[in-house]
């Protein structure tokens, strides 16, 4: 509000003024403060995650085709039946299709698909938290740590995913890619060429 | 002073000169007034605009997620919904209310910006099939649901330093009651005024001349701002001009509804403690738990009625008092034509509605506390304290309940078992989810609402046996020399201390078990086999191991830290399992999710980071050795406590003189580790099973958490062995069991079951050479 467009309240009948101070009445006791201080600057780093625009296209994401929720089944031997308690590798349930996993999948790839990777890499550590031991999950979460050029990370959550993956090819062949591409970007040939070697080997 | 001047000099002097001071001093008068007003008026806006208020950064707990298939009762679930004060309500709902009919939950969430936007308010059903949740509908059209989530629960604030607190609302969220209800209250003619309104004051004078003493107030809105932000309490004729001067001001340079959402912000409403209230959103909060947005009528009237004197009628101390200022609000609301006769009547019967005291500045301190030091390194304290920051934590208020009852009734129980004066014995946990290291909860000491000593991050205690399986990690990660059945020398032991000192290591049952198999050294916690191992692997390897699992903390390359002569705190041992619990993945600890600033943009986000520590197979070895230490082992005890089913790997601590009792553990999703001992050191009494265990067991009997069950990794078998020999058996050799090994490290050579033919004697010489050689 400019002040020139109030001018005319400057005319106010400042006698009028007068007949308030008769009229105090009890008001609530207002707290003694002192002027605010000059407003401090916020936050001494900003890494502002990046935040483009919020239009998410809605068209399915066009990605590689990443199996919905592996089926992590190893055939670990079965217990024997003889002996008491014994810590026996106890079979591994495979990871439910839980549709909220399947849900987050989805939003978390219309947000790579925008271009909103920090956002898909929110929604796939939520979906994380539903699914833990989901390893198409943490591929996703590699997959978009590579996409933001976190090299490391997207090794490491890649070779998290692998550990959870059983048998599953398909999943461990683009698991060893992502590590081998990761690698490279990071140097290290032999690695990638030993991780090259296991993709091919799956 | 400026007359008496003149006056004086008034002789010298010509007539001149008198004119001009006649005729002068009204116009340096009008000029000195017109300069004041310039003035005044710079000040306001400079103090209107620039008007930061200092809120205080608000900590969320995670917001709890609702779908198909989680592990979740509809009594957690109730749980929660109190705790984020929704109303169980019976016939319509509207957002914030609930309601439950057995296995059924119908809840109409509140609207809330997260981190990655906003989601909507959402009227849902939830069916219960005892711990799960199993069908999740929209009500509006009976569609099933993949997800929702709920607000989360405010845990704690950072205050400015001087106390200062606010819920800033916009006039846009200010339930329309509540403007106009306060208009027809306080100030009838607030759109139509100057910022200060002659025939109220006339009115108020009249009242006030008619009584003899001052019955009545003739402030607008606008002049109970000024007197808000601007000035002190001071009763003076001076300060009166003033307000209503700067009154007139504001409402010169602000419209109305400006003028309006500061009032609702900046209203003083009463006092907690040192916390000033301020603004209807923070009293909203304050009297009733609930936001702005959810209140009933006869809570806004209340609202209304306090701002005539928030002391006098507050409906805590004076209840008599608010209700009848309550209902004369209530009657000029239905004057007003705010409410009808009947919504008027159904108000006045209401009673005051008014929460309990919120406690301190946070029911969680422990956890606040570690919140606060991890965000101490990136930001600085006083915008912690002043810039509204919205901090999303990964607590979980639900884990942290488990965790506080099992600790504060546990460790009272076992204080009273002993005998021990009430008050000595004290304890700590922490929780976390296993593969994102989270945590969930901290709970500091037996009364976890006391913001003292923090436990969990501040006691440094020895750690006595719960080192170990870094000691054997550090061995089974050497495949070609060590297996879990490799036998280990458990005979008497002597080593030069660094001093030169002898140190004769003992077992907790003060025997030597001759030969024994690598696994049950672990499970039993022997001594001597593990110092002795520990010397083998090098314990400058074991340190290293101890570090690739989480251990910062810098430790000295004695023997004695093989059996844990080393301090550390629940945290950071935490860590420790951590890693362990993660498959050999090294996720560093984090409280904090994300940070936003007030107005919802986001600042930062602590995202999940994890680096391969250990190796699969390793981990994998140890972890099955660390459920034997549940099975067989010192923490046997553990099993009859634990819900059938509910397989966990863990490890007990024990020091010396029973001073620290630990145990550190992990199902398929959650990592503990609890702690009991004396502040001062003192001895406890308790081994690590007979205490901490004892809290940890409680704890796990009350939590949502799925049971262990680990994949087996590529490049480990399971391989039938005789127990006896420690060689290859069959599945039908009697008392043949499994172990896994890490390829190519399982013994070649069969027991004579195994092999059928062979000379069973020369098979146990052969075995019997081959373990002292």
């Amino acid at each position: 509000m400019s002040l020139m467009s109030k001018i005319k309240t400057r005319l106010i009948p400042y006698g009028m003024i007068v007949l308030l101070l008769a009229g105090c009445g009890v008001l609530p006791p207002a707290a003694v403060r002192k002027p605010p201080a000059s407003p401090a600057p916020l936050i001494k780093p900003e890494p502002t995650p990046p935040r483009p625009a919020e239009t998410a296209p809605h068209s399915p994401p066009a990605m590689e085709p990443v199996p919905d929720v592996p089926p992590a089944i190893t055939a670990p031997l079965p217990p024997p039946a003889d002996t008491t308690v014994q810590p026996i590798p106890s079979p591994v349930v495979p990871a439910p299709r839980a549709p909220a996993v399947v849900a987050l999948l989805d939003s978390a790839g219309r947000q790579e698909q925008g271009g909103q990777l920090e956002s898909a890499a929110a929604t796939l550590e939520r979906a994380l938290r539903v699914a833990p031991r989901n390893a198409t999950v943490w591929y996703r979460l590699a997959r978009v740590r590579l996409a933001q050029g976190q090299w490391q990370a997207a090794a490491n959550l890649a070779a998290k995913s692998n550990s959870l993956a059983g048998t599953d090819p398909d999943l461990r062949r683009l698991n060893w890619t992502l590590i081998a591409k990761a690698r490279d970007r990071l140097g290290d040939k032999a690695g990638a060429r030993a991780a090259r070697g296991q993709a091919a080997a799956q | 002073m400026f007359s008496l001047f003149r006056r004086r000099s008034q002789h010298k002097p010509g007539r001149s000169l008198w004119r001009t001071a006649l005729w002068g001093l009204p116009i340096v008068a009008l000029l000195g007034l017109a300069a004041y007003l310039v003035y005044l008026d710079k000040t306001i806006r400079d103090q209107f605009e620039g008007r930061r208020w200092a809120l205080p950064a608000y900590v969320y707990a995670r917001s709890l997620e609702l779908f198909p298939g989680a592990r979740l009762s509809a009594d957690a679930l109730e749980k929660e919904l109190r705790l984020l004060a929704y109303q169980p309500l019976n016939g319509a709902l509207r957002p914030g209310a609930y309601q439950r009919r057995g296995d059924t939950v119908r809840v109409f969430t509140r609207p809330f910006t997260y981190w990655d936007g906003k989601e909507p308010a959402a009227d849902i059903e939830l069916h219960f099939n005892g711990g799960d949740l199993a069908v999740l509908t929209a009500v509006k059209d009976g569609r099933s649901l993949d997800l929702a989530r709920l607000d989360p629960v405010v845990i704690g604030r950072i205050y400015p330093a001087h106390h200062e607190d606010r819920v800033l609302v916009k006039l846009e969220q200010v339930p329309g009651l509540l403007r106009d209800g306060l208009q027809a209250v306080e100030d009838k003619h607030f759109y139509r005024h100057w910022g200060v309104d002659p025939l109220a004051v006339l009115r108020a004078l009249w009242a006030n001349l008619r009584e003899g003493e001052v019955v009545q107030g003739g402030s607008t809105l606008t002049q109970q701002l000024v007197k808000n932000i601007f000035l002190t309490n001071e009763r003076t004729l001076a300060r009166k001009l003033n307000e209503a001067l700067m009154a007139v001001l504001l409402d010169a340079d602000y419209t109305k509804e400006e003028i309006l959402e500061a009032y609702c912000n900046e209203i003083y409403l009463g006092q907690d403690a040192q916390r000033a209230i301020h603004g209807f959103g923070l009293a909203s909060e304050f009297y009733f738990g609930q936001p702005l947005a959810d209140l009933q009528p006869h809570q806004i009237a209340l609202l209304i009625g306090l701002v005539k004197g928030p002391s006098y009628y507050d409906p805590r101390r004076h209840p008599q008092r608010a209700l009848a200022r309550r209902n004369v609000v209530l009657a000029v609301m239905a004057e007003a034509g705010l409410l009808t006769a009947e919504q008027t009547a159904r108000a006045r019967k209401q009673p005051l509605d008014v929460a309990a005291r919120p406690a301190g500045v946070s029911n969680y301190p422990a956890f606040l506390d570690l919140v606060r030091r991890q965000l101490s390194s990136d930001y600085r304290e006083e915008d912690l304290r002043s810039e509204g920051l919205r901090i999303f934590t990964t607590f979980d208020p639900l884990v942290q309940a488990a965790a506080e009852q099992a600790v504060s009734r546990r460790v009272a129980a076992l204080e009273k078992q002993r005998r021990y004066k009430p008050g000595s014995l004290e304890g700590a946990v922490v929780v976390t989810n296993a593969s994102g290291g989270e945590v969930l909860a901290a709970v500091g000491g037996r009364d976890p609402r006391f913001a003292g000593f923090n436990r969990v991050l501040d006691a440094e205690r020895q750690v006595g046996s719960l080192v170990k399986p870094a000691v054997y990690l550090t061995a089974l990660e050497r495949p070609a020399k060590y297996t879990l059945v490799t036998p280990l020398d458990d005979t008497p032991l002597e080593i030069k201390g660094p001093r030169g000192k002898l140190w004769r290591p003992q077992n907790y049952d003060k025997q030597f078990h001759g030969t024994v198999p690598l696994h049950m050294a672990l499970a039993q916690s022997y001594n001597v086999p593990t110092v002795r191992l520990g010397i083998d692997v090098g314990i400058e390897r074991v340190l290293e191991t101890l570090r690739q699992l989480g251990i910062e903390r810098k430790i000295d390359p004695y023997p004695a830290m093989l059996l844990g002569a080393m301090s550390l705190t629940p945290f950071e041992v935490t860590q420790m399992y951590q890693t362990i619990a993660n498959g050999g993945f090294h996720t560093p600890l984090r409280a904090i999710r994300e940070v936003v600033s007030v107005q919802g943009t986001p600042l930062q986000r602590y995202s999940l980071q994890l680096d391969q520590a250990v190796d699969a197979a390793s981990i994998y070895l140890l972890t099955t050795a660390m459920q034997e230490v549940v099975t067989e082992g010192t923490a046997q005890g553990l099993l009859s406590r634990l819900p059938v089913g509910l397989t966990v790997a863990g490890k007990t601590g024990t020091t010396d003189d029973l001073r620290d009792s630990w145990f550190a553990g992990f199902s398929g999703d959650r990592v503990a580790v609890a702690w009991v001992g004396r502040d001062d050191n003192a001895s406890a009494g308790f081994t690590g099973a007979s205490g901490a265990m004892q809290v940890w067991g409680d704890l796990f009997a009350a939590l949502e958490t799925s049971p262990l069950a680990l994949e087996t990794p590529a490049g480990v078998a399971w391989v039938w062995i005789d127990p006896a020999t420690g060689l290859l058996s069959q599945a039908d050799c009697e008392g043949a069991r499994q172990w896994p090994f890490s390829t190519g490290s399982a013994p070649t050579e069969s027991a004579p079951c195994g092999l059928g033919a062979e000379d069973p004697i020369q098979r146990s010489v052969d075995w019997l050479k081959g373990l002292f050689e």
